[in-house]
């Protein structure tokens, strides 16, 4: 309490002197460089862009590189942002987006996060990968590892099921009215249950997909655009 | 009787061990004294969630009490409690009151749930409250809770001291009488489940997950509180505070949020009680994992390209390499100080200003050399440094890192290689712009006394200018000065009847005075070289204005291998008192005391010259860490201070210190012996962005002059140990983080 006191004290006439401390630590007066942020709302996330907003900053992306270009929205979350494929370790592609959030994934699946929070430090998706590619229905496991508060990975175990829907037509920035064939993958685990499901094309590409990132961050929606 | 009723239960908390419900009874509920439980002013068996470090402020009758309590393991509670009586004057009609309007009382409590709960059978625990110090507060009770469906809870118990003060029904041997002001600070044995034995009870039902309802029968008497009414010897008879019309308390709690919960009652049937409980799970974090920018990913090497040393010929590609390596590293927050590149291997001699996890400036680091090395380099060799010296290193195969970047991170831990960094500068200079650099900040700054037992807080806040300039690897010029605005620090005591002052040189006793005054005051004024030994071996020399109060030279040496869990150090200190006003000059060695009760002031002799002690570190590897230091103290006097600490991975600490010395406890003062609580907070965890920043609370018992330490920046221990295996090994899960 009485430390609580006292830091609202100093907030106070930090607040009063409109200071919030200056120099080259960078460690020094962190706690009223977040408190003043927070005040001015700097710290506060815009919402998530509108769909005409999202069109555009597709298009620009598409315009800019000729990398692969995906666009991926977290409803939870209320945010969405336009991606990019930056790099590829074997069969591990990782993609890049503002604010310097990363996801990464194998076969059309995620199986890592950076800079989301709550981050999915790495997977372990067996067989199902290949499932969904084949559009085969089977079965296989599915391990998510996050850290907890204390910095230890913690470890979701889920066996799942994977089958095979109906024929979907998917239409992105680049590409019109493409077959494809939705994948469902419905897992549960001790800790959670998930369904996750994948719109994949002739090729084997996942287009598509609606996956699990964890219990904080719900669901992620992610679109490939080229 | 006490012994053989303890014995009894012990032993059937280990019959019933493995037994069915292998979670302890828990309760998010606190009750008036701010311990885990469903009821009002009396205990039940529950406890916290385990790590739950908890505030909660009461108030009924004319008491406030501020009590903080943390579930030490998740069968132990201990709590430390500040509580005020208003018009509570010890002495009232004596020749000396007690001074103040309000009585200022410090206790502490533990609490065991030796039994769990099973199907038919109760959870059971013993407690002991106010056991330590003045005894105000001083009872003893065995108590059991009986949860019947998932609501309702059923509570009766046993008590001693304050319990088994109203409707006594058995007595157990004499129970000496409280002693409020004096030598406090002792554990009294003596009166642990001794005198007049009563039995309480109540119900607590939980209506859903906010609201609960509790009732129960207390068996306090508040002799105390209401003085000669109740006739007995007391320690203020005038004292009237409330009336106590009947022992059935009635109350509901109501939880706001996950951590704050809001209750009220209605106490002893005359009066309504109010309390509010901030809890925090220590084991969590703003944003687990951290919340954070990604890092940039590994970038595997063509195949094939390994072979390739056709770049080391070329003129100026490592100095083109190094300053790539260094931009890389610099957008991570991390420092590149020096760097050994040759064909196959390097060297990066690192700082890392940004992460509070070790484990994850080492992971950015390897990740920002894939891609930014020639492609032969295949070992990476990571120094971490404390003000340029290395402190720990560790070294990883480039394949592995490629290799591993999508596994879990255990996979790394067994490939890396730890080692100290000795050497780490040989051969090696320091980066542009890397030595000499001057680093400073300007701020406001407060400093908080807080549970004092004259006032509840004092605060001095002010602007303060420090700077560090480093002119080369191990080498600090550090300076702080800082200008008061406001603030009550230097308040004098209010010289509490009995208060003694001890006999030592005043060594810390008038450390109020440095705080007196708005002039402009120097906190320290330093060199500083820390360097290497060896392998094993830390050295620190830090000469100048050491601290607040005192001047001089402080040695010290560390032994600490890289792998090992066991570090053992020395310090040697000389010093000479410095003047209040914490400018340059130099007080004398000679001291005086002045005794706050009566205003006579008397030589307190002379304030050594040496000091210093030898210390020994374990960290036991389950979440607890122990300190020992051995040696002489700031006013001569030898002996020994112990210091556990429950550590938790996200930078967390809660500990408590015991400091014994071999004066008398007259000689000592009040308290006896220094004792007290520390927290630490990592500032990570409150604002959720990374930060190296911590804060560092100390709640001592007082500031008095016997097992009295320098206050010397930069000790070895803290600097070293964050970057060797143990500690990295911890939190490794955030190295690809």
């Amino acid at each position: 309490m009485s430390v609580k006191r006292g830091l609202t004290a100093l907030a106070a006439i930090a607040g009063v002197a409109g200071l919030s401390g200056c120099g080259n630590k960078t460690d020094e007066n962190l706690f009223l460089k977040s408190l003043t942020q927070r005040v001015k709302g700097e710290t506060v996330q815009a919402g998530p862009m509108s769909p005409e907003q999202a069109a555009a900053g597709i298009q620009a992306a598409l315009a800019n590189t000729d990398l692969p270009v995906a666009f991926v929205a977290m409803p939870d979350r209320e945010a969405n942002a336009v991606m990019v494929h930056i790099e590829t370790n074997g069969a591990y592609k990782t993609w890049g987006g503002g604010g310097r959030r990363s996801i990464t994934m194998a076969g059309g699946m995620i199986t890592a996060t950076r800079g989301l929070g709550n981050d999915i430090m790495s997977s372990s998706v067996g067989e199902i990968a290949s499932l969904i590619q084949a559009r085969k229905a089977g079965s296989g496991q599915h391990v998510l590892r996050h850290l907890n508060g204390e910095n230890q990975t913690v470890e979701t175990v889920a066996d799942c099921q994977v089958t095979r829907g109906g024929r979907k037509k998917v239409t992105n920035a680049t590409m019109q009215n493409v077959n494809t064939t939705e994948m469902t993958e419905n897992c549960s685990g001790s800790d959670a249950s998930f369904t996750n499901s994948y719109l994949v094309d002739g090729r084997g590409r996942v287009l598509q997909s609606r996956q699990w990132l964890g219990p904080a961050n719900g669901y992620i929606v992610f679109q490939t655009h080229r | 009787m006490r012994m053989r009723f303890t014995a009894a239960v012990i032993g059937a908390s280990i019959l019933g061990a493995g037994a069915v419900g292998a979670e302890p009874t828990l309760s998010y509920s606190k009750n008036m004294y701010g311990l885990p439980g469903g009821l009002i002013d009396m205990p039940t068996a529950e406890v916290a969630p385990d790590g739950e470090l908890s505030t909660t402020l009461s108030h009924f009758g004319g008491t406030t009490k501020t009590t903080l309590t943390f579930q030490l393991l998740p069968r132990l509670t201990g709590a430390f409690r500040y509580s005020a009586l208003k018009n509570y004057r010890p002495g009232r009609f004596g020749p000396t009151p007690y001074p103040n309007s309000s009585y200022y009382d410090r206790s502490f409590d533990l609490k065991y749930q030796v039994l769990k709960e099973g199907t038919y059978r109760p959870a059971v625990a013993i407690g002991m409250r106010d056991f330590i110090g003045t005894g105000l507060y001083s009872a003893e009770y065995v108590v059991a809770t009986k949860s019947i469906g998932s609501r309702l809870r059923v509570t009766g118990g046993v008590g001693w001291g304050r319990m088994g003060s109203f409707n006594s029904f058995a007595t157990t041997g004499t129970r000496p009488g409280i002693g409020i002001i004096g030598a406090g600070g002792n554990l009294r044995t003596d009166r642990w489940f001794k005198g007049p034995m009563s039995a309480f009870g109540g119900v607590s039902y939980q209506v859903n997950d906010r609201l609960s309802f509790k009732a129960e029968y207390s068996t306090d008497n508040y002799s105390e509180e209401r003085g000669a009414i109740v006739g007995g010897p007391v320690q203020d008879a005038g004292a009237n505070m409330f009336t106590r019309k009947s022992p059935w308390n009635f109350g509901a709690d109501y939880k706001i949020s996950p951590r704050i919960a809001l209750g009220a009652s209605y106490m002893y049937g005359s009066t309504f009680g109010l309390k509010l409980t901030l809890a925090t799970d220590l084991k969590g974090a703003a944003v687990p994992g951290g919340s954070e920018a990604a890092p940039l990913p590994v970038a595997v090497r063509p195949r094939n390209s390994a072979s390739d040393l056709g770049w080391t010929d070329l003129p100026g590609k490592p100095a083109m390499v190094q300053s790539d390596v260094a931009n890389a590293l610099a957008k991570e927050g991390i420092m590149l100080e020096g760097m050994k590149l040759d064909g196959r291997s390097v060297r990066v001699v690192m700082r890392n200003t940004r992460y509070d996890i070790e484990s994850q400036a080492v992971g950015r680091t390897a990740r920002a050399l894939t891609r930014n090395l020639p492609a032969s380099v295949e070992e990476f060799t990571v120094v971490q440094t404390y003000q340029g010296m290395p402190t720990g290193a560790v070294t990883l195969k480039r394949s592995d890192v490629e290799a591993l970047e999508n596994a879990p991170a255990h996979d790394i831990l067994q490939r890396a290689v730890f080692s100290s960094g000795a050497g780490a500068w040989d051969g090696v200079a320091p980066v542009d712009g890397a030595y000499p650099r001057l680093s400073w900040s300007l701020g406001p700054y407060g400093k908080l006394g807080v549970f004092d037992p004259d006032n509840p807080v004092k605060l001095d806040v002010g602007l303060k200018l420090s700077a560090d300039y480093h002119f080369a690897p191990g080498w600090v010029v550090s300076g702080a000065a800082s200008v008061k605005l406001t603030g009550n620090l230097d308040a004098a005591p209010s010289g509490r009847s009995g208060a003694g002052v001890g006999t030592l040189p005043a060594v810390r006793s008038d450390g109020r005075l440095y705080a007196a005054g708005n002039d402009p005051k120097i906190e320290h004024l330093t060199i500083a070289k820390y360097g290497r030994l060896g392998p094993d071996w830390y050295t620190r020399v830090t000469v100048g204005y050491l601290e607040s109060m005192y001047a001089g030279a402080s040695g010290e040496v560390l032994w600490k291998p890289a792998s090992s869990r066991l570090a053992f150090g020395a310090e040697l200190n000389y010093v000479r008192p410095r003047e209040y006003s914490m400018g340059l000059g130099l007080k004398t060695r000679h001291s005086f005391i002045t005794d706050p009760a009566t205003g006579i002031t008397s030589y307190a002799g002379l304030i050594p010259e040496w000091n210093g002690h030898v210390s020994a570190y374990y960290d036991f590897g389950n979440g607890f860490h122990g300190e020992m230091n051995v040696g002489r103290y700031l006013a001569g006097d030898w002996g020994a201070t112990v210091a556990v600490d429950r550590e938790f991975n996200n930078g967390w600490r809660v500990g408590a210190y015991v400091t014994k010395t071999n004066v008398s406890a007259a000689a000592f003062g009040e308290g006896s012996f220094d004792k007290g609580i520390r927290i630490t907070i990592p500032l990570s965890s409150s604002i959720g962005s990374a930060t190296r920043k911590k804060n560092k609370i100390v709640l001592q018992s007082l500031s008095r002059n016997g097992g009295a330490r320098l206050n010397v920046n930069g000790r070895l221990y803290e600097a070293v140990r964050d970057a060797h295996h143990p500690e990295m090994a911890k939190t490794w899960g955030r190295f690809w983080r």
